[in-house]
C-alpha cells in the first residue's frame, strides 16, 4: 500500500537524509582534500585552515548524528538544524577569504558551490532557503564591497556580480525544480489516494459478494437482486413479522438412514434437497434452517407478500407433486416408497440475522409459529400436507372462492407438544388439478356443487364430490358368480 | 432397544474417575418386581441393578433377599438386592437397587421382550386374517406349497452340470416351458378356488384377502419382473408404458431362473395375451382405413403408451401410404411419449421410412372436461383407458372424443370383457383394478346419435372393441 506523508513531513525527511549524507565519511574525506589546495597555494595558512575545515566537518557530523535521533522534530526545527552545515561551510569560506585578503582568490567559488548545493535537492521551504542564501551571500558581499570601495578593484566587484548571478540562476533553477517536485508529489499523492480508495471499494464489494453469496443460499435470485439494488433492506435489527412457516421432512428417515447404502443415501438426499429448495426459491420462500432431513422455510419476510399464505400452500403442493413424479427414482434409491410430510402454520415470529459477527450469521425466524409448523408436520399423514385452520380462515377472509380449487380434509384434534392448551384445528390440503376437472352436468346430491373427475385410490376414474365422500356409480369388478 | 448410556449406576470403584458403565435399559412397563407377594413396577434395569417404583418408602442399605423379576406374567429370575438409594417421586418413591452376588439377566429379558412382541404381532395378524374364508386360506396354502416345490426344483436344475452350452440352453428352455405352464395352471386354478370361497361381495374383505395372498406367495410371484412392476406401480399408476412394453416384448427375462418361469407363466395369462393381440387388432384397423381411403388421414391414439400398433403399421405400410398418414399420440405421461417416439423413430430409421408423429402431453382429466380444441380426426382409438373409467366417466369420454371425429370418422374404444375369468387373479397378483364390460354395457354406454356401432374383439375374446362410426 502506498502511503503518502504531508508535504512538510516528506520534505523534512528528504532534508534530513540529504544532510545526513553530507556528514558521511566519503563526503567528509572529499572536503579534507581541499587542504591540499590550501597547502599548495597558501602554505602559511595551512594549519589554520585545517582547523577551520575540521571545525566545519565536526559541525556537519554532529548535525548528522543529531538528525539521526528518532525523536520527532518539527519541520521548522529540522530546517533550522539542516541550515547549520551550509552556514558553517559558507562561514568557513568567508573566513578563509577574509584571512587571505586576495581579491583574485577563487575561494569565493566555494560559496557558489555551497549556494548551488543548497538550491538542488535540498527541500528547504522558500523562507528558509532565501534566508540561507542571504546568510551565505551577505558576508561575502560585505567583504567584496569594502574591498572594492577600499581598492577600487573592479575584479572584486566582478566576483560579487558573478556570485549574485550564480545565486540568481540557482534560485530560478530551484523555483522550476520546486514546481516539478510539487507536481510529482501531487501525482504520487493522487495515486496513493486512488489506491486506498480502490482497496476500500474492493473490500466493500468483496464483503458484499460474500454476503450476497450467503444470502443466495437462503433467498431466491429475485430477492437477492432486490437486496443488492437496495430495494429491500436486511436491517441488522430483529423485527416481528407475520409469516407462514412450512416444514418438509422425510417419513421414516431415522430408520432408513441407518440401514441405507451410503451412496444411495447421499444421492437421495441431494435429489430431495434440490427439489425442495428449488421449489422454495421459486415461490420466494426464505429458507430458514435444516433440521436433519427437515427443511424449514417461511414466507412474507424479508419481502412482504400479499399472497404469502397461498405461496406456502402452492409450494407444498408442488413439492408433493414433484416427489410423486420422480417416485421411480426416489424409490429405487430409497428401497421402498419415498414419502414426505409437510406441515404449514402461520403467526408472528422474530425475524432477522441471528448469529455472531465473527462466525456465522443467517437470516432466520424464531417463534411459536416455527415450532408449530414442526408439530403439524409430525401429524401430517405420509405424502400429505397438514395445515392449521387459521391459515384457511385468513385465506377465506381475503378471497372466499380461493379454496374451492382445493380438497380439504379434517384431521381431527391432535395433542401437539407445546400447544396442549391451544385448540388448533388441523386439515390436510391438496389442490384439484384445475377447475376444468369439474363436470358441468353432474352435481353432488348433498348440495356441494358440480362433481369432479378424479382418480380413486384403486386408479379408477370416477365422478366424485370435492367436499364429501360421494362417488357417482363407483364400479368395481363384479363378482358374477357370487351372492 | 436403545440403551441409556448416561447411567446413574453406583460408581463401583468408589471414586469419581470415569469408568465404563453398563448400559441401562427402559423396562417400558413390561417388567415388575414381586416382593413378599406385592408387585412393583420396574422403571429400568442394567446388569448390576434396577430402578423400581414403590408406594412406601424403603430404608437405604436394606436387603431384599428374594425379589422375583416378572416379564408380564412370565417368571424371569429370583434375585437378592440391596436398597442403595430412595428418592421421592410424583406417585411414590424411586428406589435404586443393586443386585447381590449375581447379575441381572439383561439378555434374557431383552429376548423375552422381542419374542413377546413377535407373538403379539402374529396374534394381531391372525385376528386380522381370521375373517377370511377357510377355503381361501387352504387354496393359498396349496398354492404356496406348490410354488415352493417348483422353486426348489428349478434351483436343483441350476446346480446341475451340462456338457455344453447348447444342451444347457435347450434344457433350460424346456424347463421354463414346463414349469411356467404348470405355474400358470396352478395360479389360475387357485384364483378360481379363492374367488369361489367368497360368498359376499365385501371390498374390505377382498383387500384383506389380497394382502394375505401377497404376504404368503409374494416372494415367489415378485420374482417375475412384470408382476413386481404391476404391483409396485413405480410410475404411480397401473399399466404404465414400460409395463406394456414388457407385455409386448414377452421375452421372459428375469434375474433368476425361477423368476423366468414365473414371468412366462404370468405373461401366458389371457390378459397380457389380449394386450398383445389388441395392438394387432388396432393395426389391422388402421391399415384397413389407409387401404380404403386414398386421401390424407389423421389418427389419434388416446393414452397411447408405447404405441405398439403404430410400430406394426410402420412395418406394414409403404412409404407412399405412410406419407398420407398423421399419427397423433396422446398420453399424460411425458416419458411414455418420449419412449414411443424413440422406438418408432428407431424403427423408421432402420426401415428407411419416414413417419409423421405428433405428440400430445395432456392430462386425461383435462381432456375429458375440455376436449381437444378444434382438432378433427379420421380415427380415434383407445385400447387401455376405458377400463379405468366408471360408467358415467366412460360415457362422457365417448361423447368428448366423438366430437373430434370427421364426418366419416371412427371411434374405437377398447375394454376388457366381463367374461374375463381371471379378474380375481389380476387383483390378487397385480393389485390391478379394471372395470369389465360386456357387449350390452358397451352398447348402453357408447351409443351416440347419428352413428352406427359394431362390437368386435381380438382373437381371445378377452378384449372387446366398440367401433362407433359416423354415418356420413
Amino acid at each position: 500500500m502506498i502511503s503518502i506523508d504531508t508535504l512538510a513531513k516528506e520534505n523534512s525527511k528528504n532534508l534530513k537524509s540529504f544532510v545526513i549524507t553530507l556528514g558521511s565519511y566519503y563526503t567528509v574525506s572529499l572536503y579534507f582534500l581541499f587542504s591540499i589546495v590550501d597547502y599548495v597555494f597558501y602554505p602559511d595558512f595551512f594549519t589554520e585552515f585545517l582547523v577551520v575545515r575540521a571545525l566545519v566537518v565536526a559541525t556537519v557530523i554532529t548535525i548528522g548524528h543529531l538528525l539521526k535521533q528518532p525523536d520527532e522534530k518539527s519541520a521548522t526545527l529540522t530546517q533550522f538544524i539542516c541550515s547549520i552545515p551550509f552556514v558553517a561551510c559558507a562561514a568557513s569560506i568567508d573566513y578563509m577569504i577574509f584571512r587571505i585578503n586576495d581579491p583574485f582568490t577563487s575561494y569565493w567559488a566555494g560559496l557558489a558551490i555551497v549556494i548551488a548545493a543548497l538550491s538542488v535537492g535540498f527541500t528547504f521551504s522558500w523562507r528558509f532557503y532565501l534566508t540561507n542564501i542571504l546568510i551565505l551571500v551577505v558576508p561575502f558581499a560585505a567583504m567584496s564591497l569594502s574591498h572594492f570601495l577600499g581598492n577600487q578593484d573592479i575584479n572584486t566587484f566582478m566576483n560579487l556580480i558573478f556570485l549574485l548571478s550564480i545565486t540568481t540562476v540557482c534560485v530560478t533553477g530551484r523555483w522550476f525544480y520546486q514546481k516539478l517536485s510539487l507536481s510529482e508529489y501531487n501525482n504520487r499523492k493522487q495515486l496513493a489516494e486512488e489506491v486506498v480508495s480502490r482497496n476500500k471499494i474492493i473490500e466493500i464489494k468483496t464483503q458484499e459478494t460474500v454476503r450476497l453469496n450467503a444470502l443466495s443460499k437462503q433467498f431466491s435470485p429475485q430477492i437477492v437482486q432486490s437486496i443488492q439494488a437496495g430495494k429491500i433492506s436486511l436491517s441488522s435489527k430483529i423485527h416481528k413479522s407475520e409469516i407462514c412457516a412450512i416444514f418438509v421432512d422425510i417419513k421414516d428417515s431415522t430408520i432408513k438412514f441407518s440401514t441405507l447404502d451410503r451412496d444411495n443415501l447421499q444421492r437421495i438426499i441431494a435429489v430431495y434437497m434440490e427439489d425442495v429448495m428449488s421449489i422454495f426459491l421459486k415461490y420466494d420462500i426464505t429458507i430458514d434452517k435444516f433440521l436433519g432431513d427437515g427443511v424449514m422455510g417461511f414466507t412474507n419476510d424479508p419481502v412482504a407478500q400479499s399472497d404469502y399464505l397461498e405461496r406456502a400452500i402452492l409450494a407444498a403442493i408442488e413439492i408433493k407433486s414433484r416427489i410423486s413424479l420422480k417416485q421411480e427414482l426416489y424409490s429405487s434409491l430409497w428401497g421402498s416408497p419415498f414419502e414426505v410430510r409437510i406441515g404449514l402454520s402461520s403467526g408472528v415470529a422474530s425475524v432477522g440475522f441471528y448469529g455472531s459477527d465473527l462466525h456465522v450469521k443467517s437470516y432466520t425466524a424464531i417463534g411459536k409459529v416455527i415450532n408449530l409448523a414442526s408439530r403439524v408436520n409430525g401429524i401430517a399423514p405420509p405424502n400429505e400436507i397438514a395445515i392449521t385452520g387459521d391459515i384457511l380462515t385468513k385465506i377465506k377472509e381475503k378471497n372466499e372462492q380461493y379454496l374451492r380449487d382445493y380438497r380439504l380434509t379434517e384431521l381431527g384434534h391432535h395433542d401437539l407438544k407445546g400447544f396442549e392448551k391451544e385448540k388448533i384445528d388441523l386439515f390436510s390440503i391438496d389442490k384439484l388439478e384445475s377447475p376444468a376437472q369439474l363436470t358441468d352436468d353432474e352435481n353432488c346430491p348433498h348440495g356441494h356443487g358440480p362433481l369432479m373427475i378424479d382418480q380413486l385410490n384403486n386408479g379408477i376414474y370416477a365422478m366424485k364430490c370435492r367436499y364429501c365422500d360421494y362417488v357417482l356409480d363407483e364400479s368395481l369388478p363384479k363378482l358374477k358368480d357370487v351372492g | 432397544m436403545d440403551a441409556k448410556k448416561t447411567a446413574h449406576h453406583e460408581n463401583l470403584l468408589g471414586t469419581n474417575s470415569l469408568i465404563v458403565r453398563q448400559n441401562r435399559f427402559d423396562s417400558e412397563g413390561t417388567l415388575h418386581a414381586e416382593i413378599a407377594g406385592k408387585k412393583y413396577k420396574i422403571i429400568n434395569y442394567s446388569l448390576f441393578g434396577m430402578g423400581m417404583l414403590t408406594e412406601e418408602e424403603l430404608e437405604p442399605n436394606t436387603f431384599l433377599e428374594s425379589v422375583t423379576i416378572l416379564h408380564g406374567s412370565q417368571h424371569v429370575v429370583d434375585l437378592g438386592f440391596e436398597v442403595k438409594r430412595v428418592k421421592k417421586a410424583d406417585h411414590g418413591y424411586e428406589v435404586g437397587l443393586e443386585v447381590i452376588n449375581n447379575t441381572v439377566p439383561v439378555e434374557t429379558i431383552m429376548r423375552l421382550k422381542d419374542f413377546n412382541s413377535l407373538v403379539s404381532n402374529l396374534e394381531e395378524k391372525n385376528n386380522f386374517y381370521k375373517n377370511l374364508p377357510a377355503a381361501f386360506k387352504i387354496a393359498l396354502v396349496e398354492l404356496s406349497t406348490k410354488l415352493e416345490s417348483f422353486e426348489r426344483y428349478v434351483k436343483s436344475f441350476s446346480e446341475k452340470e451340462f456338457s455344453n452350452s447348447r444342451e444347457y440352453h435347450e434344457s433350460r428352455e424346456s424347463l421354463i416351458e414346463v414349469v411356467s405352464r404348470q405355474i400358470n395352471f396352478d395360479l389360475l386354478a387357485a384364483s378360481e378356488k379363492m374367488k369361489q370361497s367368497f360368498t359376499i361381495h365385501d371390498p374390505d374383505l377382498f383387500k384383506t384377502a389380497f394382502a394375505y395372498y401377497r404376504e404368503q406367495v409374494g416372494r415367489y410371484l415378485f420374482q417375475s419382473p412384470f408382476t413386481k412392476r404391476s404391483y409396485e406401480k413405480p410410475r404411480g399408476y397401473a399399466g404404465d408404458f414400460l409395463m406394456m412394453s414388457q407385455i409386448y416384448a414377452n421375452d421372459g427375462f428375469a434375474p433368476s431362473l425361477f423368476g423366468s418361469c414365473m414371468e412366462r407363466a404370468v405373461q401366458e395369462f389371457g390378459e397380457p395375451g389380449a394386450v398383445r393381440n389388441r395392438s394387432h387388432y388396432l393395426s389391422e384397423k388402421i391399415i384397413a382405413e389407409v387401404k380404403s381411403n386414398k386421401g390424407p388421414l389423421k389418427f389419434l391414439s388416446v393414452a397411447c403408451g408405447p404405441a405398439e400398433e403404430v410400430r406394426i403399421v410402420l412395418n406394414r405400410l409403404s412409404q407412399e401410404e405412410l406419407d398420407r398418414c398423421e399419427f397423433n399420440l396422446l398420453d399424460q405421461d411425458e416419458q411414455a411419449l418420449q419412449y414411443a417416439q424413440k422406438i418408432i423413430q428407431e424403427d423408421a430409421f432402420k426401415l428407411g421410412k419416414k413417419i409423421k408423429l405428433n405428440l400430445l402431453n395432456r392430462g386425461i382429466k383435462e381432456i375429458l372436461i375440455s376436449g381437444l380444441g378444434f382438432s378433427k380426426f379420421d380415427v380415434v382409438y383407445s385400447s387401455g383407458l376405458f377400463d379405468y373409467f366408471t360408467d358415467p366417466v366412460a360415457s362422457k369420454a365417448c361423447k368428448v372424443l366423438h366430437k373430434h371425429l370427421n364426418s366419416k370418422g371412427k371411434l374405437i374404444i377398447g375394454n376388457f370383457n366381463i367374461t374375463t375369468t381371471n379378474w380375481f387373479g389380476m387383483l390378487a397378483l397385480f393389485d390391478w383394478s379394471l372395470i369389465l364390460r360386456g357387449d350390452a354395457d358397451l352398447k348402453r354406454l357408447f351409443t351416440v346419435d347419428g352413428t352406427s356401432m359394431a362390437i368386435e374383439s381380438e382373437e381371445n375374446n378377452i378384449n372387446l372393441f366398440c367401433v362407433v362410426s359416423n354415418n356420413a
